[in-house]
């Protein structure tokens, strides 16, 4: 029977049914099949308003919006290119910072492809950098900024998980800046190979991409030196970017007239209804399976087969690109209450599985057939898949090639949270 | 018949869209005045807790507004390279399935809004005003209806597509 209402939901699930609908489903049968109430379900949806720092998710979400509404992009991409573009492989590398910030302050909900996008593919073809290549570092960089704070999924993560939210914050840090560096590392090579001029430098020219993006500069100092330096917690944080944002890009910039306000907060929104709801949903069938034991069983049925963590880790990995590649947010909501307590028994620490999780989540995002970047680059660029495959495939090697190092060696995400004492 | 039901279900939309703007504002300016109040070591007892449970009531008005616009998260990788013509089809299916589990959430939702009534519990006290807990717990029912609505809307939209009308 239950084989049965499994193969009806994948059936829903091949026919577009919402994520939230067939969790729904499959916690309301669960229920059922064990003489619980199905309001039981509903119980763990009202426990949402028990989630600490809950109140970031909206804030945050609708601060990246309007950011990504305004010509933030361009005013970004101008200074990463004044500041970095006289260097060797310099606007490359300007790219990758500019994309990551970017990433990390609007969502990482593939905005960054739409907005960068258009900018930076002509901006590295004029320097000369080949064609697959471009495409290949805007689609691996859509998702770059994962890993540094704020960005939504970490957040997120941080819920699902029970983490605290600065110390995944913290960890994901360092391996996020080891992919930057590699990428870097990567570009260097290319515009070598491909005999790239760098841009020379010029006082002038940065001056004034600083003083055009001068409201826009102390943000990652207002959310990252607010939270580490005790100022704010993670929520208030959100607070503060919410309404500095709103003020620098709404009455300062002037570039989101307030006319177009509302329909920026509800587009947010859109976003933040289809997280919760999925959230709800996962929460209620969460409940059915830790009263199940069924975290406990996936542990005895695996370590029969794998013994040691590291071979854990190595299958984890490969089943969370699969399964990141299909839906990120979902994935975290879904994946993650049960892989959490199977990884715990296996002795892995939380924050190091977290911050392997996201970069997972980072490199699902570009992995062919399926990954979002892939199409969003495609509808882009409008190239056609199997291009974007090939573009992204030295890409994807360094990234797997990161997440290996990241995964074998813990102290790399842990040592930032040991380091600020969030450990 | 089409065209009547799309304006019938974007003049819902936008009252969902208007209330949800109303709260977003409240939000944006609650959790700031109570950064700047904290500083002051001041604050309001209350925030805290009408902040979360606002989180709710704007999540579910978006959940309302993500099936308006069909945006919720779905499998939609799986439809990559099928014909044309299956597509609304698939839409249909998932919207009217989509409803139909929605009814049940909503069933069940409203069992539970309907105890939590019944128990007279107090959400939160602001000034003299008690604020019960089924008014923060009305957002789920309230929030799965509409959601079912918009699944409604789309499935009627969705079959006169498939039918050619």
């Amino acid at each position: 029977m239950t084989l049965l209402a499994l193969a009806g939901l994948a059936a829903f699930a091949l026919a577009g049914v919402p994520v939230f609908a067939l969790m729904g489903a499959l916690a309301l049968y669960l229920f059922h099949g064990v003489g619980i109430q199905s309001s039981a379900v509903i119980i763990e949806f009202s426990r949402l308003a028990s989630l600490p720092s809950l109140i970031a998710v909206p804030l945050f979400t609708f601060a990246g919006y309007l950011l990504a509404e305004s010509r933030a992009p361009q005013r970004l991409v101008t200074l990463a290119e004044a500041s970095l573009g006289w260097l060797p492989g310099g606007v490359a590398v300007a790219c990758l910072c500019a994309c990551a910030l970017f990433t990390a302050f609007t969502g990482a909900s593939g905005v960054t492809i739409i907005a960068l996008g258009g900018l930076i593919f002509p901006l590295l073809r004029r320097q000369g950098y080949p064609e697959g290549f471009c495409l290949g570092l805007i689609t691996t960089t859509g998702s770059l900024g994962l890993m540094f704070p704020p960005s939504l999924p970490i957040i997120l993560y941080a819920l699902v998980g029970k983490i605290s939210i600065d110390t995944l914050f913290a960890a994901a840090l360092v391996p996020g800046l080891l992919l930057l560096a590699a990428l870097s590392v990567y570009a260097f090579i290319v515009a070598k190979r491909a005999n790239v001029k760098p841009i020379p430098f010029s006082w002038e020219a940065l001056r004034g991409a600083a003083r055009a993006a001068a409201w826009e500069i102390p943000l990652p100092l207002i959310v990252i030196g607010g939270i580490y330096g005790g100022f704010f917690t993670a929520s208030e944080a959100a607070a503060v970017m919410a309404f500095y944002v709103m003020v620098a890009e709404v009455l300062i910039y002037k570039d989101v007239p307030w006319r177009k306000l509302p329909e920026v907060a509800r587009e947010s929104m859109i976003l933040v209804g289809a997280i919760l709801i999925v959230l709800g949903c996962a929460l209620g069938l969460t409940s059915y399976m830790i009263d199940q034991e069924i975290p406990g069983r996936i542990f005895t049925f695996l370590h029969e087969h794998v013994h040691s963590p590291w071979g854990f880790l190595a299958l984890l990995n490969v089943f969370l690109l699969i399964v990141n590649m299909v839906e990120i947010f979902s994935a975290i909501v879904i994946v993650v209450p049960i892989i959490a307590p199977v990884a715990a028994l296996y002795g892995i620490d939380a924050v190091h599985l977290g911050a392997l999780f996201l970069l997972n989540l980072e490199i699902g995002y570009m992995t062919p057939p399926l990954g979002l970047n892939l199409f969003l680059a495609s509808r882009r660029f409008n190239k056609p898949l199997p291009a974007l495959y090939l573009a992204v495939f030295p890409f994807w090697i360094l990234l797997v090639g990161a997440l290996m190092v990241v995964t074998y060696c813990p102290g790399l995400s842990l040592w930032l949270p040991r380091l600020l004492k969030l450990q | 018949m089409r065209d009547q039901l799309r304006k019938a279900e974007a003049r819902l939309a936008a009252a969902e869209g208007a209330l949800l703007v109303a709260l977003l504002a409240v939000m944006v300016t609650l959790a700031f005045t109570q950064v700047i109040l904290r500083h002051f070591g001041l604050g309001l007892l209350w925030g805290e807790t009408v902040l979360k449970h606002l989180v709710l009531w704007t999540g579910f008005l978006g959940a309302a507004l993500a099936a308006a616009a069909e945006k919720h998260f779905a499998w939609e990788a799986a439809h990559v390279g099928l014909p044309e013509r299956l597509k609304p089809w698939l839409r249909l299916t998932a919207n009217l399935s989509g409803a139909a589990i929605t009814a049940l959430l909503l069933k069940a939702s409203w069992i539970y809004f309907s105890d939590d009534r019944a128990s007279g519990a107090e959400l939160v006290a602001i000034g003299g005003l008690i604020v019960r807990s089924w008014v923060a717990s009305a957002s789920i029912p309230l929030g799965f209806a509409l959601v079912m609505t918009h699944m409604l809307f789309k499935s009627a939209d969705a079959a006169a597509e498939a039918f050619g009308r």
